[in-house]
């Protein structure tokens, strides 16, 4: 119904349900509109979920699933891709890219995790880590053309469209498969609230669940950036509400509350992203932080503990 | 019955050479000595959480230093100083939460049971962290006895408390000997110590830990 092409309601439900219609409506809907849809649902998800494992996990409630350095990875992957060969690579490279890098990052995070004690030295690590590549990322692009950093800069304002449906199999594996895997860890986040030693000290096997919540989090951050670029706000914003609103804190409560309201939040940005109506749309980033922000100012005025 | 024998604790380097003591169930145990002595850092290491240089602490036949996270949960539980800061459970959510690995509703009878004996009912179902300092260290406590472990181990759980919420806490803490719970804890309430007494005194000074009966004129 909305963008730039306006389509009624019934058409559009006659598209999704494979009646007849015309060409051009049919591909709108079910080779543009329905997959951004589903791309920003599964997004703000996977990133919503990260959020409450890294805020949980770090017990710090400024923490989301950039923290670990893992997006920026992720960009010195699509800037190696795209400012050193000009932007001549398609997508398919932008995706190997992302992946690549924020692989790399997770590894060197998690070799540091089994040797740091206190979750605290790790993450200044991420965000050190997240700095240097930064600035890698910086020198790559003094360097590079105009049309490549176009295209660079463009990728970084994140973006929920062009998705093949393959593209969008996979990305639905990862956060399906990550919401149940985070959702097994729900008691043993229930004993991390209590603090680290409380946790310990009631069997929790500290080293399993430090590595298990930073793989999740690495492999869904991995994946829907590799997709999606740097989704900004998204994963630190969503678990605030949650908790605002559910009122809980335990985590059998608070995953499948992220997970709905990641899904409503990505869906909501991604609408607001086109509403403009014009040739085109704004950039999902600046949507996703215009709408973040004051939001969790609300919640923090109006008296609800966020910390 | 405790055995700590021959046991070397500290960081890097030994803080505290040789440490020989035991104790028995149902006793209450106070740790005293200056700061810097080593008391915490005796209770962290028996409660597993750093690493003894050397030596060993056997609760009867079990070697509790050489064991897992898993096990030792079933021997000893603690309480610390502060209550958790940011957890946004609440007070019989985190009672029941004592039973782990055991799933344990939050209105089951044990846990309405210690809510009872810890008069807690009130603030139930409120956060941990909106409760008074004196309710935080009672939820602990009661979350402690839900793990149900032959051994407590309490590291200045009265620090934060004013006068009548020490009382309390030390008349609850003296009805577990009731429990046959081994109760051990550091402390620097030396006045409270004195009017409700402990079954043993061990006093963390300079290097080496001695057992006496009585308080030292602080």
């Amino acid at each position: 119904m909305f963008g730039s092409v306006h389509l009624p309601l019934g058409e559009v439900i006659s598209a999704l349900f494979g009646q007849e219609v015309s060409e051009t409506t049919r591909l709108i809907v079910i080779e543009s509109r329905l997959p951004r849809a589903i791309t920003a649902s599964l997004a703000g998800s996977g990133l919503a979920i990260c959020g409450l494992l890294m805020q949980r996990f770090f017990q710090n409630p400024l923490a989301g699933p950039s923290v670990l350095g893992i997006t920026s990875g992720a960009s010195l992957g699509v800037a190696l891709v795209v400012l050193l060969t000009g932007g001549a690579l398609a997508a398919v490279g932008i995706v190997f890219g992302a992946f690549f890098g924020s692989m790399v990052v997770l590894l060197i995070i998690l070799l540091f995790a089994l040797r740091v004690q206190r979750p605290v030295t790790l993450l200044i690590f991420g965000l050190m880590v997240g700095y240097m590549v930064s600035a890698a990322v910086i020198l790559l692009q003094f360097g590079s053309s105009k049309e490549a950093l176009r295209s660079f800069v463009f990728w970084g304002m994140g973006s929920f469209s062009d998705m093949q449906w393959s593209e969008i199999t996979v990305l639905s594996v990862v956060v399906i498969a990550g919401f149940f895997w985070a959702f097994s860890l729900a008691r043993k986040l229930d004993l991390w609230s209590l603090g680290e030693s409380y946790a310990r000290s009631m069997g929790l096997n500290h080293r399993q669940f430090r590595i298990g919540v930073l793989l999740l989090t690495g492999i869904i951050t991995s994946i829907v950036t590799a997709y999606c670029g740097p989704i900004a706000f998204i994963g630190l914003a969503v678990p605030h509400l949650a908790r605002g609103f559910w009122k809980s804190g335990k985590h059998t409560v608070l995953i499948p509350a992220v997970a709905i309201s990641g899904m409503i939040i990505g869906l909501g940005c991604d609408l607001i992203a086109r509403l403009p109506g014009a040739e085109g749309a704004l950039p999902l980033n600046a949507v996703t932080s215009f709408m973040g922000a004051p939001v969790v100012i609300a919640i923090i005025l109006k008296g609800r503990r966020v910390f | 019955m405790l055995e700590v024998q021959t046991l070397h604790i500290g960081y890097k380097k030994a803080l505290i050479d040789q440490i020989d003591l035991e104790a028995k169930a149902g006793e209450i145990v106070a740790v005293i000595g200056r700061n810097g002595t080593g008391k915490s850092t005796f209770l962290k290491t028996m409660g597993g959480l750093i690493p003894a240089v050397s030596g060993k602490i056997t609760w009867n036949t079990h070697d509790i230093l050489r064991i897992n996270a898993k096990q030792r949960a079933q021997f000893i539980s603690i309480v610390q100083t502060s209550a958790p800061e940011w957890t946004g459970l609440t007070v019989q959510e985190v009672i029941a939460l004592g039973a782990y690995p055991e799933k344990i509703d939050p209105a089951h009878v044990k846990v309405v049971s210690l809510l009872s004996t810890f008069r807690l009912e009130k603030v139930s179902k409120q956060r941990v962290d909106e409760i008074s300092d004196g309710e935080q260290q009672k939820t602990m406590i009661a979350r402690a006895l839900m793990q149900d472990t032959p051994i407590i181990l309490m590291d200045e759980p009265t620090a934060f408390l004013d006068y009548p919420s020490r009382k309390e806490w030390w008349e609850l803490v003296s009805d577990l000997r009731s429990k046959n719970k081994l109760i051990i804890v550091a402390t620097h309430d030396i006045a409270m110590l004195r009017e409700k007494g402990a079954d043993r005194i061990w006093l963390f000074e300079e290097g080496k830990v001695s057992e006496r009966k009585d308080t030292p004129d602080w």
